[in-house]
């Protein structure tokens, strides 16, 4: 009887699928001399193949406690430690161009990504992700156990970094890379888009260029922008408070050049604005929005304090007439 | 269950099976972080899905299934798994002068080392048959192959076992009835 059926027999004993024609089949090879060895040992291979990966025990208690933090609001941390963190920072983002050699790619890989609608993720390591639609994070499969916190990203992401002075947090973009230690900060990262932008809530955070030496330092409420074309890396003045304004619907300003503004407009709410005075561009706003307030008041209050006129063109798209700068 | 303090039934489910389900991921993948990354997902979207949920099945049984999916898309979508073309096998030759003595933990090794050479088809067509109490039609239907492909493949992933392992199986013996089993 050809050896190949013989196997698929032995095989289906194993698994009690042995018809009653299998089973004669089967007891008449056995009774050939040597036969009985022979299935001997392919038993005990089969045996012995149920004992594949036995040796690896997951921790329990560490996936246990990272689902119990995925499954409650996230609670908020305490000012205290976030400046301790802060300023451990500091000390360590010194070392940190040092590190850039430890992390390796490896061919393995874990991809998040949203589609067309924003999608929340937790990381190996508890930090949160909030990934915009089209947008995608990848990062090797053995994050957990490497030296720096590594991942990449296309698109845009807001991101609560769980603070592990040991380990860097890292995210690279096509043109720029992200070094944190614990914090939370809103990465823009669009291949098709000119710029890439960082603004960071709380902690501080390096941004530098992917190429070059370029690098720039950013604490909490700070916006930097890396321009794709003239490969420029650049502060944006004054105080940012719209890190996760695509999530929240809302924007806020505090002295902003409206030029800024309307960038963050577009970038947040997918808003246009057009300007048709254009040395409107440099004049500063200051807006709070309330719970609940909407694009259209922010654009009214707009138009109020620059005397000027609002006009709709279509769905999402808006001109500003005449006016100047207050005062 | 799951509908009164959804939490705790949560954690329940995830204290019993987890253990149990980062291995079922772990031997499709076979990388632990990745098994466990998959397993977290799991429980995550049982828990965030438990008021829609209707399970007809036991939680174990609805809790692995949801977990070999999940493990053969990540396989799929990273193009780890193709079941059209054939593979090759890495299974090299066993080592010339087998040593005397296996330790436990040697063996353990070379039975990871075994199977995770066969072509990536192969096991996990193997691995679904030998630790998923999946059938050949349930396995056929899970990847869109046929029933008699599952049964040439395990029959296969067998034979190149033999191949690798075979020269150890009468130390092995020892080994095993040392160990009880």
């Amino acid at each position: 009887m050809e050896f190949n059926k013989i196997i698929k027999l032995l095989i289906k004993r194993h698994r009690n699928e042995l018809s009653q024609s299998d089973q004669e089949e089967l007891g008449h090879w056995l009774k050939q001399s040597d036969h009985q060895h022979q299935a001997k040992q392919w038993d005990q291979l089969w045996e012995l193949s149920g004992q594949y990966k036995a040796s690896y025990q997951p921790d329990l208690e560490a996936g246990l406690s990272r689902l119990q933090n995925r499954m409650k609001p996230r609670p908020a941390r305490r000012r205290g430690l976030r400046l301790a963190l802060a300023l451990a920072a500091v000390f360590l983002l010194a070392l940190l161009p040092l590190s850039r050699a430890w992390w390796m790619p490896t061919n393995s890989e874990m991809v998040l990504t949203s589609g067309d609608e924003p999608k929340e993720y937790s990381l190996p390591d508890g930090s949160r992700v909030q990934l915009r639609e089209n947008s995608r994070i990848s990062y090797s499969s053995n994050w957990k156990n490497s030296r720096i916190r590594a991942l990449s990203l296309e698109g845009e992401a807001f991101f609560q970094v769980v603070s592990d002075p040991s380990r860097p947090f890292e995210v690279r973009t096509s043109q720029t890379q992200v070094q944190v230690l614990g914090t939370a900060f809103n990465l823009r990262a669009y291949p098709a888009e000119p710029l890439t932008t960082l603004t960071v809530e709380e902690g501080l955070v390096a941004f530098s260029a992917m190429q070059g030496e370029q690098e720039i330092q950013l604490g909490a409420r700070q916006k930097a922008l890396f321009d794709h074309q003239q490969q420029i890396l650049s502060r944006v003045k004054g105080v940012n408070l719209n890190a996760r304004s695509w999530q929240t619907g809302r924007l806020r300003f505090r002295g902003t050049p409206l030029r800024e503004v309307i960038r963050e407009l577009d970038e947040h709410l997918a808003v246009d604005l057009i300007l048709e005075n254009q040395t409107l561009s440099e004049c500063s706003f200051t807006f709070g929005s309330a719970q609940g307030e909407s694009v259209n008041e922010l654009l009214e209050n707009l138009a109020i304090s620059f005397k000027a006129k609002l006009e709709k063109l279509d769905k999402g798209r808006f001109v500003l007439r005449g006016g100047h700068c207050n005062r | 269950m799951l509908r009164r303090d959804s939490q705790r039934a949560v954690e329940v489910l995830f204290r019993q099976h987890y253990a149990y389900l980062c291995r079922t991921a772990y031997r499709l993948l076979p990388d632990e972080s990745l098994a466990e990354d998959l397993v977290q997902e799991v429980f995550y979207e049982l828990w965030k899905r438990h008021a829609q949920l209707t399970i007809s099945t036991s939680f174990k049984a609805y809790l692995r299934r949801a977990t070999v999916n999940k493990a053969l898309n990540y396989l799929r979508d990273n193009r780890k798994l193709s079941f059209d073309g054939e593979e090759t096998t890495g299974i090299p030759d066993p080592e010339p002068g087998i040593a005397q003595s296996l330790e436990a933990a040697e063996l353990q090794e070379k039975i990871d080392e075994a199977v995770d050479q066969l072509p990536e088809r192969c096991r996990i067509i193997f691995i679904l048959s030998r630790f998923e109490e999946m059938s050949y039609q349930e396995i056929a239907d899970q990847l869109d192959i046929s029933p008699r492909t599952v049964e040439n493949q395990i029959s296969r992933a067998l034979r190149l076992l033999r191949t690798a392992l075979g020269p150890y199986l009468p130390f092995i013996l020892l080994i095993l009835s040392g160990a009880g089993g």
